[in-house]
């Protein structure tokens, strides 16, 4: 990932000054991690998921910071196989460096989109790794809208990548966050847009996956956030992913599918209000809407 | 309770509250205490009108830089914005309506400043001595600003000059600026605001800049009939609108914790900004700034940079050594004759006036409680100074998001405050020095490693007798609610009789 070929430069600043870099054998695969572990630090762990396409610090460079002044913050940046991806190979990847950093402590997992459905393959798989567990923008199992644009995506990304900047920056920022920027603006964020390696088969992984039969055996307390105006994975999947898990509670953000690039600061005080007191909101409720 | 014909209590007889000041915060603890259908509340106000910093910055181009739907009352939407960033004269309209919609105006007491507030601890009442009579009241609260005090700089033979000379707050409409030479002292918010009207009229500028700020474009823009009907027609509108502004401002509280990725990127904006409208390599230098971004308010404007362009308009970056008659004498001798000085030079924001004229307990003056900084228990209450709130005091300015959004935190905390006073029928309420200072310790912690402390910059935002961060949240705004705006009464509790306190907090659940 490109994550890596910038840490070797050395030329790119680090997400965080007091972030660890770091890399971890985890099965085949060289992980590496962001962690502001300092002596003595005997702070609540918060543990990032970056989704499809992104990494750490492209996903996380605004809450990684707001996290970093109250939590220890631990980022992985995932490692994609050539071929045979699953969500186990992620979230073996994410068990092994949780393992290697925070060895026998409970922390707070966050997944952002296909990082959602990682973080929630882990919980269902070591649920005494988790303190809780936070799912934004993730989903159950793609249904017909989503395998349509995922399909319209990949005969893009095959034939026409200059068109896929612009279908992938209109599918993932939310209406109202579009409309309220320049032309300027956004054609900056369509030219930002890039394809790292194993994007593709990323984007079979977010077709396929199916998180059906594990909801019911999270234990943790779940906080499900969705964004209200995303058109990748619209709200009915965010409610399913709320319906299955047996203790879980409901945020909205009025944001598109990019909440962490949309609404970093509203992300961060709802995480970390969860993560302060997993059962302010109960299990089954809807946060209310934050004031302002 | 005795009226007299202005509608205010007569002197003998106390109230509940008396606010001193009619700007944001007075006015919105006002709203909040009529619509509760409390009536024995007085606001005593220095001036003839209400409005505080937006009656008195009547400067031409003064305007607000946080978005008015956001910089505005949460109780008191306003559809008609006629822009993103609302000029002066309609933010004074829109205070105006305030006591008069909300019935409360007969109790503003205009020409009243207040000289002295001294607790009474025998009666349990604050008496205040205004020009307009005496006083007292149960609580009093101070809602006098922070940036209310004008400041000029401290300049050899500035006082003599021999041209007009006035503060950006105390603009002196009487003099004509047409086809005068006009000298303007500071590069701050105001001075950017300032600058570019002013050559628009005046035959030559000279800005006297001591630091360059950081400038970032202004997306200003008007809203269009449609988008004011949709606002009137679905007042969710206006909220949605708000929440995007207020979250966008909280995000750029990121860059404040000194993560070198985010403060490079808005670095960036403000350069690309510079770069874009400055084409000359000397000026470009003249205008960058040289300390971290953010240590001192970042500003927008789209006409600053470009005004400097005009033939008539010169930056001064050699610092002010004197002014002789009609000449202002940089360090190295330079010389500019004018006909007139605007000083946009600040407010008083560590050392508050009103600090000298209230009286605690035993006499004790606020300004000597805080002659080492201020302080106060979630930034409202001080110990030693029973039934006293403040309002945008202590702790309460940002760097980032709406200044009313915070008043209104400290707004719900008061009403709390004084509800439960009554209800629990205790005298006074006085919060525990211990619990202060553990407030504060806590603000300490949080301030360090910001970039208000180790910017590299000198702002207003840092008081210079402790180095402390007294003026400013070093939180995110959502955070000062969360903090400051809910009520506890155990802190106040610690100092009486075990017994009572049992009875009153069970009393209070
Ligand atoms: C030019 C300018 C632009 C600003 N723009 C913004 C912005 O865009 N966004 C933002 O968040 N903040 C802004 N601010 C900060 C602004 O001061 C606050 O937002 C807010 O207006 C403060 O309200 P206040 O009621 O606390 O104080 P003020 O508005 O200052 O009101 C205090 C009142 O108390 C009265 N008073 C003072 N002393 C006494 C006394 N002894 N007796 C009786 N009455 C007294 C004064 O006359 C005044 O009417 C700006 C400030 C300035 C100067």
């Amino acid at each position: 990932m490109n994550a890596g070929s910038h840490i070797s430069k050395g030329l790119v600043l680090k997400i965080h000054p007091d972030a660890n870099e770091g890399l971890v054998r985890v099965g085949g695969f060289t992980v590496p991690f962001h962690d502001t572990v300092a002596p003595h630090d005997a702070r609540a762990t918060v543990v990032l998921i970056h989704g499809t396409g992104g990494n750490a610090r492209t996903h996380f460079h605004t809450l990684f910071p707001m996290l970093a002044a109250k939590y220890r913050v631990l980022a992985v940046d995932l490692q994609t196989p050539r071929e045979g991806l699953t969500l186990g190979t992620f979230s073996r990847q994410v068990a092994g460096v949780i393992e290697h950093c925070v060895p026998a402590r409970s922390v707070h997992v966050v997944g952002y989109s296909l990082g959602a459905l990682v973080a929630a393959d882990l919980a269902a798989s070591n649920p005494h790794t988790l303190a809780s567990l936070t799912l934004v923008a993730g989903w159950t199992k793609a249904d017909s809208q989503q395998r349509l644009r995922n399909r319209i995506w990949m005969r893009l990304f095959e034939t026409d990548q200059d068109l896929l900047r612009e279908f992938a920056t209109w599918t993932a920022y939310g209406h109202p966050f579009l409309a309220g920027r320049s032309e300027a603006d956004v054609r900056a964020l369509v030219e930002a847009r890039v394809f790292p390696d194993g994007i593709a088969e990323q984007m079979k992984l977010n077709a396929n996956a199916d998180l059906c039969g594990k909801l019911a055996s999270i234990t943790a307390p779940t906080l499900v956030v969705a964004g209200a105006h995303d058109q990748m994975v619209p709200t009915r999947q965010t409610k399913l992913l709320f319906g299955g898990i047996p203790n879980a509670r409901y945020a909205v953000i009025d944001s598109g599918h990019a909440i962490p690039q949309e609404r970093p600061a509203q992300l961060f005080q709802i995480i970390n209000e969860f993560v302060t007191d997993p059962e302010s909101v109960p299990a089954g409720e809807i946060r209310e809407r934050m004031f302002v | 309770m005795a009226s007299t014909p202005l509608g205010y209590p007569a002197p003998d007889s106390p109230v509940d509250v008396i606010i001193i000041g009619a700007g944001f915060g007075g006015l919105g603890l006002g709203t909040q205490l009529a619509r509760e259908g409390k009536s024995s509340f007085i606001i005593l106000e220095r001036a003839e009108e209400v409005g505080g910093t937006w009656r008195d910055n009547h400067y031409p181009g003064a305007a607000c830089d946080v978005p008015s739907h956001l910089y505005s009352f949460s109780f008191r939407p306003n559809p008609e914005w006629s822009r993103m960033f609302a000029p002066q004269k309609e933010i004074l309209d829109y205070l105006r309506h305030v006591p008069r919609d909300e019935n409360f105006h007969e109790r503003i007491v205009f020409g009243a400043e207040v000289t002295s507030a001294r607790w009474d601890e025998a009666a349990a009442l604050w008496n205040v001595a205004t020009p307009k009579g005496d006083f007292s009241a149960k609580n009093l609260v101070t809602a006098v600003g922070h940036l209310s005090e004008p400041k000029l700089p401290n300049i050899d033979g500035l006082s003599d000059f021999s041209g007009s000379l006035f503060h950006s707050a105390e603009w002196a409409d009487e003099v004509d600026l047409a086809g005068k030479r006009v000298g303007v002292i500071g590069s701050g918010a105001t001075a950017i605001q300032v600058m570019p009207e002013v050559a628009k009229i005046a035959s030559e500028v000279v800005v006297f800049q001591r630091s360059a700020p950081y400038v970032t474009p202004r997306p200003d823009r008007a809203y269009s009939d449609q988008e004011k009907g949709l606002f009137r027609k679905m007042p969710e509108s206006i909220q949605e609108l708000r929440e995007e502004m207020f979250w966008s401002n909280e995000e750029r509280y990121a860059q404040r914790r000194g993560t070198p990725t985010l403060v490079s990127a808005a670095t960036q904006v403000a350069l690309d900004h510079l770069h874009r409208q400055i084409q000359d390599p000397e000026l470009r230098r003249k205008l960058t700034p040289d300390y971290i971004i953010g240590c001192k308010r970042v500003l927008k404007s789209n006409d600053y940079y470009p005004a400097f362009v005009q033939e008539h308009v010169h930056l001064e970056t050699d610092g002010i050594e004197r002014v002789e008659g009609n000449r202002v004498i940089t360090k190295d001798g330079g010389s500019h004759e004018l006909d007139v000085i605007v000083a946009c030079t600040g407010f008083e924001t560590t050392d508050l006036p009103i600090a000298y004229r209230i009286f605690g307990r035993n006499g004790l003056p606020l300004s000597e409680r805080w002659s080492n900084g201020m302080q106060a228990y979630a930034t409202t209450a001080v110990h030693g100074f029973p039934n006293l709130w403040i309002i945008n005091g202590p702790n309460t300015g940002l760097g980032h998001n709406s200044a009313v959004y915070i008043a209104e935190a400290q707004i719900d905390y008061i009403m709390a405050a004084v509800n439960f006073r009554e209800a629990a029928d205790l005298p006074a309420l006085e919060v525990a020095e211990e619990a202060e200072e553990a407030f504060m310790d806590r603000v300490d912690r949080l301030a360090e490693g910001t970039v208000w402390l180790e910017g590299g910059c000198r702002s207003w935002y840092v008081d210079h007798r402790n180095g402390r961060l007294t003026t400013l949240w070093p939180e995110p705004a959502y955070t000062f609610r969360q903090v400051n705006a809910h009520f506890e009464p155990e802190p106040y509790l610690t100092g009486s009789e075990d017994e009572t306190v049992e009875q009153v907090l069970i009393a209070a659940r």
